[in-house]
């Protein structure tokens, strides 16, 4: 049983975001369904033994091209099944690819040799879907399937930013190891991360006028990477690996973006990074990816302890960015850290403060005194008040100085109007 | 890199592309940036790439050539350079480095600027090419002697950290236990505040044969530095006896307070005898309840609180009144004494005065600059080698039996808490017979000009 690794998760780590993922494009999809198909393989039908790890891995590998030059697409079930979505135009690739597959899974009585499989007759193995008269059994099957996910949190998600708060508010799990990390990373080099990439807009808000966006947060949400790849594990139990795994994800982040997957991210948007990711061979090649005159309209994030850790690379990595155009924001600030980080002393261009309901009761009390105070001395166009999920948040911001606001409340407004 | 570049190459393609160009000078000039004299805390690599990074849009718009040196200077030449959009982009740098004294841009009129010299083919072309060989024979040289050297370690990785948590718990920490003094200086003599106890890390890499670099990632480390706490909170009780200073500083995380170990070596100390808890500033920022928490039940508990390994420029971009630490401690940098150093250095004693200087430590003291231009800002508290050493002195002056031991095994001794080295001592007792020593009778103390009379 040694060269067998039987996968230890009880469920693939990409299932539950794939699954999402499917239903969305399913959803889109909806209106145009012609010369569609769709064909699910039950690897689940599979004893776990003749379905290998690396079998499972070769037999994503097996659909790399077909992915990324033919719009096919690709999703792991949580149940190792895996649903691909294709069009008669590259129905023949995707055939021999299938052909692959059954190969590779020869050994199990479920790939019983069925002539007609591949032409589009479903069989113990394979089950096909001809979108436009089968859309109806393959999307109600996608939503059960999303259904029964236990819902991580609600909304945006955890997002990168390490507050003890929200993540450890999170189910409990068991901590964070480095063998568990190790995986993860292993696991990160391929991942798809688009899938667990959000945005958010931060807008500048004054008096009764519409939301003015100035710029897109694109960020991973932990929550559901955590969900996909860590269900069990609770994250913020070890903050130093957890500081880690942020690296990875910045490397990630920024490889992403280099490539331009999303042609809707040229400018306007922020990131949040490490300083050391700053000084990374990967940012200098996500800078010369930027089209000249659109580095300034680019917003850093960067969390407060990282910038204390080591305050030096912190100015080197801050002059350059600066030098390239960059704006450069404090994130993630607490009514607790507010007090110690003037944007001023630390030449940050904006600070980002995260509302929390009980704030203004806090702020009058005597241990927010000092917060307070750092609020009214703040300077207004430079401070964001993020994570206002109500309309109290916005209300109590523009009492106190804010301009500029970020938060589930601000999509509700802005999403209306997106679609005008 | 997958193959192993001569790390001179750049050199020779440097010092060819100069002879090349010196057969038709016209309009060609050569920038030289000597990097390489930054002191070597200000030049990581990732540093100097960024610096070189600089004058790509010359390279794409102005044809010009790169050369990053393999001893960090970066040489750029070029055809009818635009000078301005050069001098632009060296001013850029030199704006990254400004920290180092070698950025600074105080030097006279008569003297060449040492971060950049500007050579014009037609008339410097001898010096430019002296240059190009000189450097290309260090590089060659430096070359050699790094393939006889051993190569870096890599870098310590999650797996790795796996695998050292299992070895560590079985591991004997006590023989690698150390200690450093802490030295306050007053007016007449000098006087040991508190002993900082910690691990050697040199050991540990020896007992559990690791062959990578274990501080190589800030937080893998600091993860390391966790299972470390347990491990040298349970091996004191035992050996913290040794000498029993009346403060004794000890690393640690703020969440190893709450241990079991942590508890009994509260519960080991003598009567009257005192913690001082030093913990890390991203510790600190990662969870500040917990330090206000910890802080004040330690001085509660008649303990304090310690911030350790502050860069100096800490005091500048944050009040660390508001955090309110019994001590900090700032990081000697050797470029704090150069000369002229622009701003800082007066506005500097105030930031210390404004903090209070009693309660700042200067470490990693190496000589006597260090505690020169600590004195000449207010801070009397000081640790680091150069401590150590007249310690060491002192001790052996004072000991009856030190005719056989040298300087260097006395403080390598004392150092030790307990095992191999202290048993070497041929009078044990005498390294903690030491805990005053008279100060540097003839240290100047150096103080800034007072400042001029108000009107004047």
């Amino acid at each position: 049983m040694h060269d067998v690794i039987v996968p230890d998760q009880p469920e693939h780590p990409l299932g539950a975001a794939h699954e999402k993922r499917l239903l969305n494009d399913l959803k889109r999809s909806a209106s145009n369904t012609k010369g569609r198909w769709a064909v699910r393989i039950h690897l689940s039908r599979m004893k776990p033994q003749t379905r290998p790890e690396h079998s499972l891995r070769a037999c994503e590998h097996t659909f790399n091209t077909l992915v990324a030059r033919h719009g096919v697409r690709f999703y792991w079930l949580r149940n190792f099944d895996f649903v691909l979505m294709f069009t008669t135009l590259n129905a023949d690739m995707v055939r021999s690819a299938l052909v692959k597959v059954r190969f590779l899974f020869a050994g199990d009585p479920v790939v019983a040799d069925s002539p007609d499989a591949l032409q589009g007759v479903s069989d113990q193995f394979m089950t096909w879907y001809r979108i436009d008269a089968d859309y109806d059994r393959l999307f109600s099957q996608i939503q059960g399937l999303v259904a029964d996910h236990r819902r991580p949190g609600t909304g945006a998600g955890v997002r990168r930013h390490r507050h003890a708060g929200p993540i450890s508010q999170q189910r409990r799990g068991r901590p964070l190891t480095a063998s568990m990390l190790a995986k993860v990373e292993t696991a990160l080099v391929s991942a798809d991360l688009s899938s667990h990439v959000r945005r958010q807009s931060v807008c500048a808000l004054v008096g009764k006028a519409i939301p003015d966006p100035l710029f897109t947060e694109v960020f991973v949400s932990i929550g559901d990477l955590r969900e996909a790849m860590l269900p069990h594990v609770e994250l913020a139990a070890n903050p130093w690996l957890f500081q880690y795994l942020t690296q990875t994800l910045d490397r990630r982040v920024l490889a992403m973006l280099t490539r331009r997957d999303d042609r809707t991210l040229t400018q306007g948007f922020s990131i949040n990074l490490n300083v050391q990711s700053i000084l990374s061979e990967d940012f200098l090649k996500f800078d010369d990816s930027l089209s000249p005159g659109s580095h300034g309209t680019v917003v850093l994030e960067l969390r407060s302890e990282d910038i204390f850790a080591d305050l030096n690379a912190y100015f080197f990595a801050r002059d350059f960015v600066h030098q390239r155009g960059y704006r450069v924001c404090i994130d993630g600030l607490t009514w607790r850290s507010l007090p110690f980080v003037e944007a001023r002393r630390l030449g940050a261009d904006l600070v980002k403060v995260v509302w929390q309901d009980d704030l203004p009761q806090i702020l009058a009390s005597a241990p927010g005194a000092l917060a307070a105070r750092a609020l009214r001395l703040g300077t207004s166009g430079r401070m964001i008040l993020a994570r206002c999920d109500t309309d109290a948040a916005i209300r109590w911001g523009q009492d106190n100085g804010f301009t500029l606001f970020q938060g589930r409340h601000i999509d509700k407004v802005l999403r209306p109007l997106m679609l005008m | 890199m997958a193959i192993e570049r001569d790390p001179s190459q750049t050199e020779r393609q440097l010092l060819d592309t100069i002879e090349r160009a010196g057969r038709s000078p016209a309009g060609r000039t050569a920038v030289h940036l000597h990097l390489s004299d930054l002191l070597p805390g200000n030049r990581p690599p990732a540093h100097l790439r960024i610096a070189a990074r600089l004058f790509v849009p010359l390279e794409t718009a102005h044809h010009v050539q790169i050369f990053t040196l393999s001893n960090g200077d970066i040489l750029v030449l070029g055809k009818d350079m635009p000078e301005d959009e050069v001098d632009r982009i060296v001013h850029r740098v030199r704006a990254l480095f400004e920290r180092d004294p070698l950025a600074f841009t105080d030097f006279s009129e008569r003297e060449a600027d040492p971060f950049v010299s500007w050579y014009a083919l037609e008339v410097d072309y001898d010096d430019l090419h002296a240059t190009a060989a000189r450097l290309l024979g260090d590089a060659e040289r430096r070359r050699d002697v790094q393939r006889r050297a051993v190569k870096p370690p890599r870098p310590m990785l999650p797996a790795d950290l796996d695998i050292l948590q299992a070895k560590l718990s079985e591991l004997d920490v006590r023989p690698m236990l150390r200690r450093q003094p802490c030295i306050r200086f007053q007016a007449k003599e000098a006087q040991i505040a508190f002993e900082e106890v910690f691990i050697s890390m040199a050991d540990v890499r020896q007992a559990l044969d690791v062959d990578y670099d274990m501080f190589a990632d800030r937080w893998l480390f600091q993860d390391l530095s966790r299972m470390l706490d347990g491990r040298a909170l349970a091996g004191l009780p035992e050996t913290a006896a040794v000498g029993k200073p009346d403060l004794l500083s000890l690393n640690l995380n703020l969440e190893s307070l709450e241990s079991s170990e942590y508890e009994m070596v509260v519960r080991s100390l003598r009567p009257g005898q005192k913690l001082v808890v030093e913990v890390q500033v991203i510790d600190v920022f990662s969870n500040l309840p917990a330090f206000q928490r910890t802080r004040d039940s330690l001085r509660e508990n008649g303990h304090a609180i310690l911030i350790d390994g502050l860069h100096p420029a800490v005091l500048g971009a944050l009040d660390l009144g508001l955090l309110d630490p019994d001590w900090i401690k700032i990081v000697w940098h050797p470029e704090l004494a150069a000369p002229q150093h622009p701003r800082k250095s007066e506005e500097f004693a105030d930031l210390v005065n404004d903090f209070g200087g009693e309660r700042v430590v200067l470490s990693r003291c190496d000589n006597e600059t260090s505690i020169m231009w600590g004195l000449s800002k207010n801070i009397t508290a000081f640790q680091g080698r150069f401590l150590d050493a007249i310690l060491g002195t002192v001790t052996m002056t004072k000991c009856p039996r030190s005719a056989a031991c040298t300087m260097k095994e006395c403080v390598a001794r004392r150092s030790a808490l307990g095992g191999r080295l202290r048993a070497e001592c041929p009078n044990p007792p005498g390294l903690d017979a030491v805990t005053t020593f008279a100060a540097p009778a003839a240290a100047p103390r150096r103080r800034p000009p007072p400042p001029p009379p108000v009107g004047a």
